[in-house]
C-alpha cells in the first residue's frame, strides 16, 4: 500500500471517528485487499494463458 | 472448464458482487449504531463474516491434505492450496480490520490478547505453508508436505477460535465466555444479528466464488507444470 493512503487512513482513524471516519477506513481496508488479490488472479490467470499458447506452439513445431 | 460451469461461475461472481453491495448497504442504512462503540463497531459485521470464512477456508485446507492423502490425486492438492490462500485473504482482512476497531475501543492497534495472538500465529502458520510449497519443485513431494502440513496447522483454527471461550480476554465474546464479566458483551439487537446473518451468508458466497475461480487457476497452472515437465524430459 503506498505511503500516502496508510497517511490517508491513518487521518481516517485518527482525526475523523466521530463522523465513522475509522468505520470508513476499515471499509476502504476491505475493498483494497479483495480487488488486489483479484487483481493478482486476473494476472496470474492472464500470465498462465500466454505460457500455455506458447507451450502448445512450441509442441506443435 | 465446460461452458455450463463458466455460466455458474460467472453467476455466482455476479451474486458475489451483489452480496457485498447488499451487505454493505445493510449494515450503513439499515442497522442501528451500537450505543456504546458509536460507529466504527459497523466494522464488526465484515470483521467478523471474513473471520468466519477465513477460518473455513483452513479446516477446508486440512480436509482436501486429508483427501490428497487417500486418493493421491493432484486435484485436491490444488484446492488445498487455494483454499488457504483464500482464507489466508480473508484472516488478514479480519486481523487489519480488527486492529483499527482497537485502536478505537482499547486505544492500542494491537494487543498480546489470547484472541488476538491465536489469529496471528494461525495466519502465519499458513504463510508458512506457502513458503514450504514454494521451496519444494518436485510436484509430488510438495503435495505430500502440503497436504501434511495443511492437517497439522489445522489445529490453530480452534486454537484461535475457542480462546476466548478458554482464556480470560478482553476481545468481545458474542456468545458465552469464562469471564462473567465479558461474557455476551456484544448486546446485539436484533436488527444488529439479522445484519451478521447476512453479512456471514454474503461472504461465504464471496469464498465459494473465491476458491472457485482460484482452483481454475491452480488446474491451468498444474497442466502447465506438467507440461513442462514432459518438455524437460524429451
Amino acid at each position: 500500500m503506498p505511503p500516502m493512503m496508510i497517511q490517508l487512513l491513518a487521518h481516517l482513524v485518527d482525526e475523523t471517528p466521530e463522523t465513522g471516519g475509522d468505520m470508513l477506513a476499515g471499509y476502504v481496508v476491505i475493498a483494497i485487499i479483495l480487488l488486489a488479490y483479484l487483481f493478482s488472479l486476473v494476472v496470474r490467470f492472464r500470465r498462465a494463458r500466454r505460457e500455455q499458447v506458447l507451450l502448445e506452439h512450441s509442441e506443435t513445431e | 472448464m465446460s461452458s455450463s460451469r463458466n455460466k455458474w461461475l460467472l453467476g455466482l461472481s455476479i451474486l458475489s458482487t451483489l452480496a457485498i453491495i447488499g451487505a454493505a448497504v445493510r449494515v450503513f442504512a439499515f442497522t442501528p449504531t451500537e450505543r456504546e462503540m458509536g460507529l466504527v463497531q459497523k466494522i464488526f459485521y465484515f470483521h467478523l463474516a471474513t473471520a468466519w470464512v477465513g477460518m473455513l477456508g483452513f479446516l477446508a485446507a486440512g480436509g482436501a491434505g486429508v483427501m490428497y492423502l487417500i486418493k493421491r490425486t493432484r486435484k485436491w492438492d490444488v484446492v488445498g492450496l487455494a483454499a488457504v490462500e483464500v482464507g489466508m485473504v480473508f484472516v488478514l482482512i479480519t486481523i487489519l480490520t480488527g486492529m483499527i476497531w482497537a485502536h478505537r475501543t482499547w486505544g492500542t492497534w494491537w494487543t498480546w490478547d489470547p484472541r488476538l495472538t491465536t489469529a496471528a500465529i494461525m495466519e502465519l502458520a499458513y504463510a508458512a505453508y506457502l513458503m514450504l510449497r514454494a521451496g519444494l519443485d518436485d510436484p509430488e513431494r510438495r503435495a505430500r508436505f502440503g497436504a501434511v502440513y495443511a492437517i497439522i496447522a489445522m489445529i490453530s483454527v480452534p486454537m484461535t477460535f475457542f480462546s476466548i471461550r478458554f482464556f480470560r480476554t478482553i476481545h468481545p465474546v458474542l456468545i458465552g465466555g469464562v469471564d462473567p464479566l465479558n461474557a455476551d458483551k456484544m448486546g446485539m439487537s436484533d436488527e444488529m444479528t439479522i445484519t451478521l446473518m447476512l453479512c456471514l451468508a454474503a461472504f461465504s458466497v464471496v469464498f465459494v466464488t473465491l476458491l472457485w475461480h482460484r482452483i481454475r487457476l491452480g488446474q491451468l497452472q498444474e497442466k502447465l507444470e506438467q507440461a513442462r515437465l514432459k518438455l524437460a524430459q524429451e
